[in-house]
C-alpha cells in the first residue's frame, strides 16, 4: 500500500482521534504504518546465520534492505528470530563492505608483498588464470585447490564442485562444513550408508526426553530451542538431559546435568549400551530384523602429520574406517566392560547421573531424542561418538518415528543443503555419490558429458590437509570463498598463515568483507551476499529453501556463482585436459570450460523468460540464461529417483522450503520407517536403505583419550565455541554495532578458584597459551559459561583475539574433522 | 558566564530535565563548590533531585550523605581502570563535580578489589563495602515490555547473558509462546536482592532505546508494611511451622476412603 | 492538494446529541476541508480539518461549535509544517 506524506500525517491524525475517543477504524486506516512503509516490497528468504533455517521476510525499498520480520507463517520459527535474525537487515551494509578486487601489488604489477591495490575484473581474472595455468603446467591438478561452504548457495556449491571436479580434474576442494558437520556425515554413512538425519524438528515438539550430547543449543539454535523448551514445559514428564564438559546456558533448563571429563563421551555411550542390554531393554526384534554389529580398527591415530608421534604408530591410521562382522554376543561382551562404576570413574560423573540417563533410553515407553553439534563432531574420535549415539538408538529401536531419534544439528544454513548434498567435500559427488567408486564416478560422467576418465579417483585434500599442502608448497593456487579460514582453521601460526604466505604460493580470497584471511590473500574478490544474488539454502531437517535476489550488490561486488563460472572462460580445455582425455570426446576440442561445464544445453536451457518478472537477477541477464534453474536442475537429476528427491524449481520458489527426499510433491518428515518414507517397502517396518542389505550398523568401538591431554606444563583443556551474538568468526556480526556492544571481545570463561590459583582475577587480562601460540584476553569468571575446575572455555569470533593460534590440528581419522573442543593450555598474568 | 545561553554539550542527554531544573541545579553546584572552600560543607545541602540517569559508584551513601561527605576530589574517577566514572560538569544536571556513570554509555565492570572506593579519603564512598556484588548503585528495570525482545519472543536475552551476577540479579522466566504454540518466552526478570546496577545490561539492550534500565532504587522499589509477614517464607526461615501445635493432618472426608 | 504544499491538519472529536448524529455528520461533511471518519453508537463522531492555511483550521475548528445539534468539539491531533508556525503551535 502506497501512502503519501499527507496521508500518513492524517491517518496518524485519525488514529489519535479514535484512540481518545474509544472509537475503533477499519482495520486498513488502523494499520496505516510510517509512510515509508508504504513502498516496501516484501519477499521471502532463509535466515543468513545457523543451519536452523528461520524464515525471514525482507523488506526493501529503492534496492535497499530497509527491514525484516520474521516470517509468521514459516512452521520452523513462526515469525520469530533471536538477535542475529533481528539484525539481518544490517549486514549488507558495513562500512567497509568490499567493492572491487585488490591485488597485491608493487610499481604496478603483482606482488606478494605488494600493497593491495584495486584492480579490474579483468585483470583480476588474467593473473588468477595465469596462476592456475602456470600450477597446473608445473605439478598438475593436485597443485589448484578450493575451500568453500556450508553457507554458499546450493548452485554455488554445484558450479564450484564442478569446476573443479570436472574442470580442473582436481578434488581438491573441500568445504569449511569439514570443521563443522564431517563428523556427523562419517557417523551417517558409517551407520546407515546416507547422510542425514532421519527425524525433523517435528520430533522437538513431540518427544518426552531430550538428551544434548555436546550441544549448547540454547545459544547457538536459540529458535530450536526455543521449541524444545516449550516442549518442557507443556507437556507433563519430559525430561531434558545435558552431557558436555562445562556448564552453560542451556544446563538451566535441564533436569540432569552431566558434566564429563573432555573426551569420556565415548565411555559414557558405552555404558548406556550396556545397561541396555544388561537390563534386557534391548528392541529384539528390531535388532534382529534391522541391524548387523561391527567392530572396527581401533588403532587409528589422531590425525596429525604423519611424522607426529602419535601418528608413528597407529598401525590402523591408512584404513581408519575398517570394520569386521560380529555377532551380537560379541558387542555384548565389548561393552560389558563399560560398567556403571568404570564409566563414572573415567568421565567423573556421579554414578546416579549416568545411571538416570541411561533408564531414559532403557525405559520402553519413553521417546528420546539425541541432539548433538561440535561437541561430539568437533573431536579426535568423532565419528565413533556418532556411532556410539546410534548404538542406542538401534538397540531400543527409537529412530525414525516421532519425538524418537538421534539427530545432528547443523551448524551452517547450507551445511546440508549444499556442503553435503551437492558433495562438495574431497571425496564426493552430488547426492552421496564418491570420487573414490568407479560406478559412482561413470554416473557424475555420464550426467555431466564428460568423456570417461575426467574426475579423479583419488579423494582430494581436506581442510586441514589443504592447510598442511599449501604450506609445504605442493597446492599452489588456491581459492577461498565464503568462509573466513585462517581465523577459523586450528593452528593458525603453524599450519595456516605460513601456506597462505608461502611465495610459491597465489591464494584467493573471495568474501564480502575484509576478514583475516582475506588480509592474508594475494587477490581479494568482492563478493554479493545473501539476498544480493538468487539463492537456496538446506537446512538441518532436510528443508531446501529458496530466495530471489531482492538488492543490488554494492559497485563491482559479484556472487560467487558468477565469479566461478566467468572464471571458467579463461581456460581452453586443451589448457587442462590431457590429449588421450580429450580423444575420447574430440567434439570438445577448441571450447573453453564454461562451454563444457555451463553452456553445456543443461545448464543453459531454462531461458530468461522464467525469471521471475519484478525481480533482478544478475547472473541470469550476465550469462542470458536462468543459470540458477540450469545447474539446480542439472543437479537434482542425481538424486530424483535414488532417494534424494529434490521437488521442482518452481515450487521451491513458491513455498516455506521442503524436507526431502521430495516424491510425487510431497516431503519425508520420517526417514527409513514404513508409511512416512516413500522409498520403504510395505511389509518391511523399517529400511535402511543406504546400506544394500537394509540394516544399520551397530558398532563396538572403544573409549581412548584425546591426542592432548594436560600435564605438569599445560595444565588445562582448552575449550573453543561459538555465542549466542556472533555467527562463526564474527564477519558479519561484529559489523553491527549493537551485536558488537553486545559480546565485544572474546574472554577466558575460567573457574573462579583456577583464577585465584593463578593469581588472576576477574576482568584482569591474561595470557593464555599453548605449545603452537598465544593471545591475550581478560578473563571472565562469573559469565554465562561456566567451567568445572581445569578447563576453560574461549570463543573463536574475535578476530583481534585469534583463539585458533592455540588449537591442535588433530582431526578425526575418519571424517578429518578438527578437534576445536580439546587441547592443553596454560594461563598466566598477562 | 550566562548561564541561559549555555548550550547543552549534547542536547540528547538533556531529554527529560527542564531548563529551569538544569539551571538551579547548575547554580546549586556552584554555590556548594565555594562552601567547600570556605569549610561549611557539611550543612551545605539540605533539597535536591535524586540524579535519575546518573548512576553513584559502587558503595555511594545515600544521596543526601554522599553530598555531605563528598569532596569532589576525583580520585575515585582516577581509580576507574575502565573510564567508567567521571566528575560531573556545571552544564550537566547532576551535583557539579560529583562522580557518576552513565551505564549506557560504560557501565562499571565490578572490579572483584573496588578501586573506586579504596581511593575515596572520606567514605563517600562506603568503605564497608568489600565485596562488589553486594553493592547497590541501582536497580536493573526492565521496563518496557512492548519493546523488549524476550517479551515478543524473539530469543535475545542479552542482559541476561551480559550479567556478571547471571542467574542470580536476573534470571529467564520461562513461559510458553501461545501465539506460535510451539516455543518459548526466555522473559529476563531482575532480583533486587542480588542487582548490583553495574548497567552492564542498560549497555548492552540491542534496541535503540534501551528496554532495560539501572534506576535509583529509591525511585523503583516498593516497601512492604512491617505489619504483615509472608507466611511461606517465615517457615522456611525457621524450618518448620510457626505453630507447631496445629495438627498437620488431612481430617476425614464423606464419600473418600480414610 | 499537491503532496509538496504545506500541510494544516488536525483531528478533533465532535460530540453530538444521539438523535441528531445523522444531521450533524451532514453538515460536517458539506464544509470546504472537513472530513468524517467514523462515529461511535453514543454521538462521538471523529474527524479531520485541513487546510492549506493555518488560519482555516482554526477557523473551521471554532464554527462547528455552532452547528445545530453538537454539544462540543475536542482538538486531539494537531498538525503544522507552514511556515508561519511556530514550535508552539504543534501540539501532538
Amino acid at each position: 500500500m502506497k501512502l503519501t506524506r499527507r496521508e500518513y500525517i492524517k491517518s496518524n491524525a485519525i488514529a489519535a482521534a479514535a484512540a481518545a475517543a474509544g472509537v475503533s477504524l477499519p482495520a486498513t486506516k488502523a494499520l496505516a504504518g510510517p509512510y515509508e512503509n508504504g513502498n516496501i516490497r516484501w519477499d521471502k528468504a532463509p535466515c543468513r546465520f545457523c543451519g536452523t533455517g528461520c524464515s525471514i521476510l525482507v523488506g526493501t525499498q529503492d534496492g535497499r534492505i530497509v527491514a525484516t520480520q520474521g516470517d509468521p507463517d514459516a512452521p520452523v520459527n513462526k515469525g520469530l528470530n533471536c538477535i542475529k535474525g533481528y539484525f539481518l537487515s544490517k549486514i549488507p551494509y558495513g562500512r567497509d563492505r568490499l567493492t572491487q578486487p585488490l591485488l597485491r601489488k608493487s610499481n604496478g604489477v603483482y606482488d606478494k608483498e605488494g600493497e593491495f591495490t584495486p584492480v579490474s575484473w579483468d585483470e583480476a581474472f588474467d593473473i588468477m588464470a595465469l596462476k592456475w595455468k602456470e600450477a597446473l603446467k608445473k605439478k598438475g591438478p593436485t597443485s589448484v585447490g578450493m575451500f568453500g561452504s556450508g553457507q554458499w548457495t546450493v548452485w554455488e556449491g554445484y558450479a564450484a564442485a564442478k569446476l573443479y571436479k570436472a574442470g580442473f580434474r582436481s578434488n581438491n576442494i573441500d568445504p569449511n562444513a569439514r570443521h563443522c558437520m564431517a563428523s556427523a556425515v562419517a557417523g551417517f554413512i558409517r551407520t546407515f550408508g546416507i547422510d542425514e538425519p532421519m527425524g525433523c524438528y517435528d520430533d522437538l515438539d513431540q518427544s518426552d526426553t531430550f538428551v544434548l550430547w555436546g550441544s549448547n543449543m540454547a545459544e547457538m539454535h536459540p529458535i530450536l530451542w526455543s521449541r524444545l523448551t516449550n516442549r518442557r514445559l507443556s507437556a507433563k514428564n519430559v525430561k531434558v538431559v545435558v552431557l558436555s564438559t562445562y556448564s552453560h546456558r542451556s544446563c538451566d533448563l535441564a533436569d540432569t546435568e552431566i558434566i564429563f571429563k573432555p573426551q569420556t563421551d565415548l565411555a559414557i555411550a558405552n555404558y548406556i549400551a550396556n545397561y541396555i542390554i544388561q537390563n534386557n531393554a534391548v528392541n529384539e526384534e528390531f535388532v534382529a530384523k534391522h541391524t548387523n554389529f561391527r567392530k572396527g580398527v581401533t588403532d587409528i591415530g589422531y590425525g596429525l602429520r604423519p611424522d607426529h608421534t602419535l601418528e608413528k604408530g597407529a598401525s590402523d591410521a591408512k584404513k581408519a574406517k575398517a570394520s569386521k562382522p560380529i555377532s551380537f554376543d560379541e558387542y555384548k561382551e565389548f561393552v560389558s566392560e563399560y560398567t556403571l562404576e568404570k564409566a563414572s570413574e573415567i568421565s567423573g560423573v556421579p554414578e546416579r547421573n549416568l545411571e538416570q540417563l541411561a533408564k531414559y533410553y532403557a525405559d520402553p515407553k519413553r521417546t528420546v531424542m539425541s541432539l548433538w553439534t561440535m561437541g561430539m563432531n568437533q573431536h579426535t574420535r568423532g565419528t565413533w561418538i556418532n556411532n556410539l549415539v546410534y548404538n542406542i538408538h538401534l538397540l531400543t529401536g527409537k529412530i525414525s518415528e516421532p519425538g524418537n531419534g538421534p539427530f545432528s544439528l547443523t551448524g551452517q544454513p547450507s551445511a546440508c543443503g549444499t556442503a553435503r548434498e551437492v558433495g562438495t567435500f574431497a571425496h564426493r559427488l552430488p547426492a552421496d555419490l564418491v570420487v573414490m567408486k568407479k560406478p559412482h564416478r561413470d554416473i557424475a560422467e555420464q550426467r555431466w558429458q564428460l568423456p570417461e576418465g575426467t574426475i579423479p579417483g583419488k579423494p582430494g585434500f581436506h581442510a586441514v590437509l589443504q592447510n598442511r599442502k599449501l604450506k609445504d608448497g605442493a597446492l599452489n593456487a588456491y581459492w577461498v570463498m565464503c568462509n573466513n579460514n585462517v581465523q577459523a582453521a586450528p593452528n593458525m601460526n603453524e599450519e595456516t598463515l605460513p601456506g597462505y604466505r608461502n611465495p610459491e604460493n597465489f591464494i584467493v580470497v573471495s568474501d564480502p568483507y575484509p576478514t583475516v584471511t582475506a588480509q592474508a590473500a594475494d587477490l581479494v574478490l568482492p563478493t554479493a551476499m545473501w539476498v544480493e544474488k538468487e539463492g537456496a539454502y538446506g537446512n538441518a531437517e532436510r528443508r531446501t529453501q529458496f530466495w530471489r535476489q531482492q538488492i543490488n550488490a554494492p559497485g563491482e561486488a559479484r556472487s560467487d556463482l558468477w565469479q566461478l563460472v566467468e572464471f571458467s572462460k579463461r581456460f581452453k580445455v586443451e589448457e587442462v585436459w590431457p590429449d588421450s582425455l580429450l580423444d575420447k570426446k574430440p567434439e570438445y576440442r577448441g571450447k573453453t570450460l564454461y562451454d563444457i561445464l555451463y553452456a553445456n544445453g543443461e545448464v543453459d536451457k531454462f531461458p530468461l523468460s522464467e525469471t521471475q518478472e519484478g525481480f533482478e537477477n544478475e547472473e541470469a541477464m550476465y550469462f542470458g540464461y536462468y543459470i540458477q534453474k540450469g545447474l539446480f536442475e542439472e543437479y537434482a537429476g542425481f538424486g530424483r529417483g535414488h532417494k534424494h528427491d529434490l521437488g521442482d524449481f518452481d515450487t521451491y520458489h513458491k513455498t516455506r522450503g521442503m524436507r526431502w527426499p521430495v516424491v510425487d510433491g510431497k516431503e519425508t518428515l520420517w526417514r527409513f520407517k514404513e508409511g512416512s518414507d516413500p522409498y520403504v517397502k510395505e511389509g518391511t517396518g523399517y529400511q535402511f536403505y543406504g546400506k544394500p542389505d537394509n540394516r544399520a550398523w551397530i558398532f563396538a568401538l572403544p573409549y581412548q583419550p584425546a591426542a592432548e591431554e594436560p600435564d605438569d606444563q599445560y595444565d588445562l583443556w582448552l575449550c573453543t565455541g561459538r555465542v549466542l551474538e556472533h555467527w562463526h568468526s564474527g564477519s558479519m556480526t561484529q559489523r553491527v554495532p549493537e551485536l558488537h556492544r553486545a559480546f565485544p571481545d572474546a574472554v577466558i570463561f575460567m573457574h573462579p578458584e583456577d583464577a585465584k590459583q593463578r593469581g588472576l582475577r576477574r576482568g584482569m587480562a591474561a595470557k593464555i597459551e599453548s605449545r603452537r601460540g598465544m593471545i591475550t584476553t581478560r578473563i571472565e569468571t562469573k559469565g554465562r559459561n561456566r567451567p568445572p575446575r581445569g578447563l576453560v572455555f574461549v570463543p573463536w569470533f574475535d578476530a583481534g583475539r585469534l583463539i585458533n593460534k592455540l588449537t591442535l590440528d588433530a582431526t578425526c581419522p575418519i571424517s578429518k574433522e578438527t578437534d576445536f573442543k580439546k587441547c592443553a593450555v596454560k594461563i598466566s598474568k598477562a | 558566564m550566562d548561564e541561559a545561553k549555555r548550550k547543552p554539550v549534547n542536547p540528547e542527554e538533556q531529554k527529560g530535565v527542564s531548563r529551569r531544573v538544569f539551571i538551579t541545579d547548575s547554580a546549586r553546584g556552584a554555590g556548594v563548590a565555594l562552601l567547600v572552600g570556605t569549610g561549611l560543607w557539611s550543612k551545605a545541602e539540605t533539597a535536591h533531585p535524586i540524579p535519575l540517569r546518573e548512576i553513584r559508584p559502587p558503595g555511594a551513601l545515600p544521596e543526601d550523605d554522599f553530598l555531605g561527605r563528598c569532596i569532589r576530589c576525583g580520585l575515585c574517577v582516577r581509580s576507574c581502570p575502565y573510564d567508567t566514572l567521571r566528575l560531573s560538569r556545571v552544564e550537566e544536571p547532576g551535583v557539579v563535580g560529583t562522580p557518576f556513570f552513565k551505564a549506557r554509555e560504560i557501565p562499571c565492570e565490578m572490579c572483584e578489589d573496588i578501586p573506586c572506593v579504596k581511593a575515596c579519603p572520606t567514605g563517600a564512598l562506603d568503605k564497608e563495602l568489600t565485596d562488589i556484588e553486594k553493592a547497590k548503585m541501582g536497580l536493573a528495570v526492565l521496563s518496557d515490555h512492548e519493546t523488549c525482545l524476550n517479551y515478543l519472543g524473539l530469543r535475545c536475552e542479552v542482559c541476561y547473558r551480559v550479567c556478571p551476577v547471571i542467574d542470580k540479579a536476573i534470571t529467564l522466566e520461562r513461559s510458553q509462546n501461545r501465539r506460535t504454540g510451539s516455543h518459548a518466552m526466555f522473559i529476563p526478570t531482575v532480583h533486587s536482592e542480588h542487582c548490583t546496577g553495574c548497567g552492564k545490561c542498560e549497555q548492552s539492550c540491542v534496541l535503540t532505546e534501551a528496554a532495560i534500565n539501572i534506576l535509583p532504587i529509591s525511585l523503583v522499589k516498593g516497601e512492604m508494611g512491617k505489619h504483615y509477614k509472608l507466611g511461606w517464607v517465615e517457615k522456611e526461615k525457621k524450618g518448620a511451622p510457626l505453630v507447631p501445635s496445629i495438627l498437620n493432618k488431612p481430617l476425614g472426608q464423606w464419600g473418600k476412603d480414610p | 492538494m499537491k503532496d509538496n504544499e504545506p500541510i494544516h491538519l488536525a483531528s478533533a472529536i465532535v460530540l453530538s446529541h444521539v438523535d441528531k448524529v445523522e444531521s450533524v455528520k451532514g453538515r460536517l461533511a458539506s464544509m470546504e476541508g472537513i472530513e468524517v471518519h467514523n462515529e461511535s453508537n453514543d454521538g462521538r463522531i471523529i474527524i479531520t480539518v485541513e487546510s492549506p492555511k493555518y488560519r482555516d483550521v482554526a477557523d473551521l475548528l471554532l464554527s462547528i461549535k455552532d452547528i445545530e445539534g453538537v454539544l462540543s468539539s475536542e482538538l486531539v491531533y494537531q498538525y503544522s509544517d507552514g511556515d508561519k508556525v511556530s514550535d508552539g503551535d504543534k501540539a501532538h
